[in-house]
């Protein structure tokens, strides 16, 4: 019973941490309808800047991180996803492949074999907690998630970008009424999702990963069938598809020998076989909607 | 009595809390005419939604020469006899003209991926077939000189006449024409509007027609129904129609609208 | 009154690619010409990866059913080993069914595939490149597990063909093929509904075309060549491993078909095949030239693939913001007005309707 309430609690460790890398695609998502692959390489590079300035000051550096972040996806906005404005969505998203091809490129000689660490408050340091010994850093992943995606939801609602933003991705023609462009709006998006992007690079690099290396750059991937779950426009869909997702590769995980009929290592890919049963199922996801046609 | 080549009764079409389409029926006699007028948001476009299986009806039933059509998918519908052109432009824009007139071949050929693959002589004949009637319905429609060109090349007018080329290819029963002359100047209408009329004598062709262009409507159409808001408020012969007091009030003025190429679509 | 051999395109292009291919063995030395298999090999993949985007269906999920193919053939051709199990079939035998295993498997996922959009499906189909690593990584009487399995040469006909000259002929050969058929289906009234899905799958619909049908139809025939070509990877390495089939093999097909030029299935997916497998090669055998890349693992700098897929990504984002054609428009455009200008006015060649540049809306 124990065995199941640690398993739980880091399944919604992990789980937060899927849901705020996935959210951080929906975001794009949800605003210009293009899936921004070079996510992953903007978690790697968010928590690198970190690694780099955090024997200065960890809150510093994570600043910076986060400024560092925040400002090459507004560029990237700017010179290549502006520059395609009217193209075909799918051509816009290869494009950011090439992008996140350039990036990890650029990362894997900077940083190659290398693990950094962020030095971050939280460190190795066990905690107690309703009688389970937890690593600090994995509790610290869960609350700052938590709060993370609570900001994100109040903002959404109550605050008047927040609501020019949903009705943007409701319908476009609106939002410009508004006097909110486009443009605006999807600069905003990368911005958010920039900033999203080294808060989960800097916790990833404390749980589950050691430091920063390279596998930083593709574990957004991993967070992609949270977000396919979820529903690919759902911000609420994202988080919960993450914390599906984070708590059933744990629980899987924890208990493979009872699933030794699944393969060795099956928790690695859990989560895209789930992705696939959901889809079977229900191809817009959890909280997703079905297209309707308008000719 | 011959069996009309559309017939749609008691259509109900409900998005969410709005009722688009409320009981609607007509019916369209083979070789006739039919136009369905109303002012903007009074459902014409729906109506043409439901008869090619776009958009579920709620109640209600679509046949076609007698046979039911309503509740399939689209390329049922299409494969049934019907052939309809899009109010905001459904030509494919990485086609020439040539092609897209050949998508609308596409349901009365038959070669598959092996045919394709291995060029069959079926497959070459086939294609020979197509190439020569999309030649003949590109001359009847006055867009001969067209052909290879894409239609980002094209001026409004023009795509429009390729919209309406590519659906007679498909050889339809009933050819649904979704604002045929909107947003054309007055002489591109005219032309337009004498092209569907000598294709309708010429053909036989049953066509339905969607319009805010009056003068357009009263000159072509056989019989005409209104619609305002999802509501039918009358059914007749055009000129009987145009003085009825509830389409009048409808329109809330006069029903002869010449500027009707400035006007907004739905 | 004919004066002269009026040569068109249509008769001395492929006379000239027929010659190049027979002739190419005496021309390389092994090494390139080992290269050269492997371009054409990918260059299968690609064209299948093509077949399939030009319905607007994007996969990332090619590496999978290359490995379907690779695997499956390997269970089929080789015999049973220590650890293995095996059919010991004939290779030509082994190579029909490991390609239909492919499509199978392609048919299979259809009913998912069919009913996803653009990205979602993106994604579906990543998930098919991990899991299908995860089972070679298990199944290990059939796949040989992490080990992978080894080859003998393949054998057809009597003649064993374990030289790199035969291996070229035999692949070039197949690939001859295959790129007609993919021609011909583009060509024809299959090629115009698939791209008419592209264009939009309502206006395709009211036009006749199953629309689920048909976007089945094209991943079953992707697969279909994807699996011949990870068949043809087996036999041309002489061995089938797990860390072939991941997610860079299936970015660098979908990079070949970009570069290349979408709109070209045939051609523009050839000439990214060629330009991919071989510029890391160039890189490294020129390394000289370029001070910051390492020749070899122990060199300082950056080694050849690194750089290569840089260049990749770079070119990506430049082809298709200022050119999406991709390269083999761009190459059309240059040699048509190169034609132009040496012919004056004349007879331009006559291109058949499907290979007419299909740029991408620039609206």
């Amino acid at each position: 019973m124990k065995e199941l309430a640690f398993f739980l609690l880091s399944g919604a460790a992990l789980g937060g941490l899927y849901g705020l890398l996935a959210l951080g695609f929906v975001v794009i998502y949800k605003a210009t309808h293009v899936l921004n692959f070079a996510h992953g390489s903007f978690v790697l590079l968010g928590a690198y800047v970190v690694a780099r300035f955090s024997s200065w000051s960890f809150w510093g550096a994570l600043a910076i991180g986060v400024l560092v972040t925040v400002v090459l996806a507004l560029l990237a906005e700017r010179l290549l996803i502006r520059t395609m404005a009217g193209r075909a969505v799918l051509s816009v998203t290869i494009m950011t492949v090439g992008l996140d091809i350039v990036l990890l490129t650029a990362a894997r000689t900077e940083i190659n074999t290398q693990l950094l660490p962020t030095r971050d408050p939280w460190g190795d340091k066990q905690v107690v907690l309703l009688g389970l010994v937890m690593p600090q850093a994995r509790l610290v992943a869960l609350l700052v998630s938590i709060v993370v995606a609570v900001s994100f939801f109040i903002w959404l609602r109550y605050s008047r970008w927040g609501l020019a933003f949903r009705a943007a991705t409701e319908k476009r023609e609106a939002a410009a009424l508004m006097g909110i462009g486009l443009g605006t709006l999807s600069a905003l998006a990368w911005a958010i999702a920039g900033a999203l992007a080294t808060v989960s690079g800097v916790l990833l690099a404390t749980y589950p990963y050691p430091g920063v290396n390279l596998d930083l750059g593709t574990i957004a991937l991993a967070a992609l069938p949270a977000a396919v779950i979820g529903g690919l426009e759902s911000a609420p869909g994202a988080i919960i598809g993450g914390l599906i997702v984070g708590i059933g590769q744990i629980l899987v995980q924890g208990y493979q020998e009872y699933l030794t009929w699944l393969g060795a290592g099956f928790h690695e890919v859990f989560t895209f076989g789930l992705m696939l049963l959901v889809l079977l199922v229900r191809p817009q996801g959890l909280f997703g909607q079905k297209e309707i046609v308008r000719a | 009595m011959s069996t009309p080549d559309l017939a749609v009764a008691d259509l109900t079409v409900r998005f969410g809390g709005v009722t688009a389409l409320d009981h609607v029926s007509f019916d369209v006699m083979p070789g006739r005419i039919h136009a369905v007028i109303g002012p903007n948001g009074a459902g014409k476009s729906t109506v043409f939604n439901t008869i090619s299986n776009l958009v579920p009806l709620d109640e209600g039933s679509v046949h076609l020469a007698g046979v039911r059509i309503d509740g399939r998918s689209a390329h049922e519908s299409a494969a049934a006899g019907v052939g309809r052109t899009f109010q905001n432009l459904g030509l494919f824009s990485d086609m020439t003209v040539e092609e897209n007139l050949l998508l609308g071949t596409y349901l009365r050929g038959r070669a598959g991926w092996l045919a394709c693959a291995l060029r069959l002589p079926s497959a070459t004949r086939e294609a020979r077939r197509m190439r020569a009637e999309v030649s003949d319905v590109a001359a009847t429609v006055g867009i001969s000189d067209l052909l290879k060109q894409t239609q980002t090349s094209l001026s409004y007018g023009d795509r429009k006449r390729v919209e309406l080329a590519r659906a007679l290819c498909m050889r339809p029963t009933v050819l649904l024409l979704d604002e045929p002359v909107a947003g054309m100047n007055p002489l591109e209408s005219a032309t337009m509007t004498g092209t569907i009329r000598s294709i309708n004598e010429a053909l036989g062709l049953t066509t339905l027609l969607v319009e805010h262009d009056m003068n357009m409507v009263m000159s072509l159409a056989d019989t005409v129904t209104v619609l305002n808001f999802g509501r039918m408020i009358a059914d007749g012969p055009p000129d009987v129609v145009r003085k009825d007091p509830a389409v009048v009030e409808a329109y809330l003025g006069a029903p002869s609208d010449t500027d009707s190429s400035t006007k907004e679509h739905a | 009154m004919r004066d002269q051999l009026r040569l068109s395109s249509s008769t001395v292009v492929p006379a000239a690619v027929v010659l190049i291919l027979v002739l190419l063995p005496f021309v390389l030395d092994d090494g390139w010409l080992t290269v050269s298999t492997l371009a054409l090999v990918l260059g299968i993949a690609a064209i299948g990866l093509s077949l399939l985007y030009s319905t607007g269906q994007l996969s990332l999920g090619h590496a999978f059913f290359m490995a379907i193919g690779g695997y499956s053939y390997g269970f089929l051709a080789a015999p049973s080993g220590e650890d293995v199990l095996g059919l010991g079939l004939p290779a030509p035998v082994a190579l029909v069914i490991a390609v239909a295993t492919a499509g199978f498997c392609g048919l299979l996922f259809s009913p998912i595939g069919s009913r996803l959009g653009g990205l979602p499906l993106a994604v579906a189909t990543l998930g098919l490149v991990f899991l299908g690593h995860h089972i070679a990584l298990n199944a290990g009487p059939v796949t040989g597990g992490a080990r992978g399995r080894l080859l003998e040469p393949i054998g057809l006909g009597g003649l064993v063909l374990d030289d790199s000259r035969s291996l070229w002929w035999l692949v070039a050969a197949v690939t001859a093929v295959v790129a007609l058929l993919a021609h011909r289906l583009m060509s024809g009234r299959v090629g115009l509904s698939l791209r008419a899905l592209h264009g939009g799958e309502l206006f395709a619909g009211t036009m006749g075309i199953d629309v689920r049908r048909r976007k089945a139809g094209a991943f079953v025939v992707s697969s279909m060549y994807a699996g011949l070509s990870g068949a043809l990877f087996s036999v041309v390495s002489g061995a089938v491993v797990p860390e072939t089939f991941d997610l860079t093999l299936s970015l660098n097909i979908l990079i070949m078909i970009v570069l290349g030029g979408t709109g070209l299935v045939v051609v523009g997916s050839l000439v990214g095949a060629v330009l991919i497998t071989v510029l890391p090669e160039l890189l490294r055998e020129y390394a000289g030239l370029f001070p910051f890349i390492a020749p070899d693992a122990l060199s300082e700098g950056i080694s050849p693939s690194s750089a290569a897929q840089f260049v990749y990504g770079v070119a990506v984002i430049a082809i298709l913001i200022a050119e999406p054609g991709g390269l083999a428009v761009l190459a059309q455009r240059a040699g048509r007005s190169v034609r132009r200008r040496l012919r004056g006015d004349e007879h331009d060649t006559v291109v058949p309707i499907a290979d007419h540049p299909l740029e991408r809306n620039h609206t």
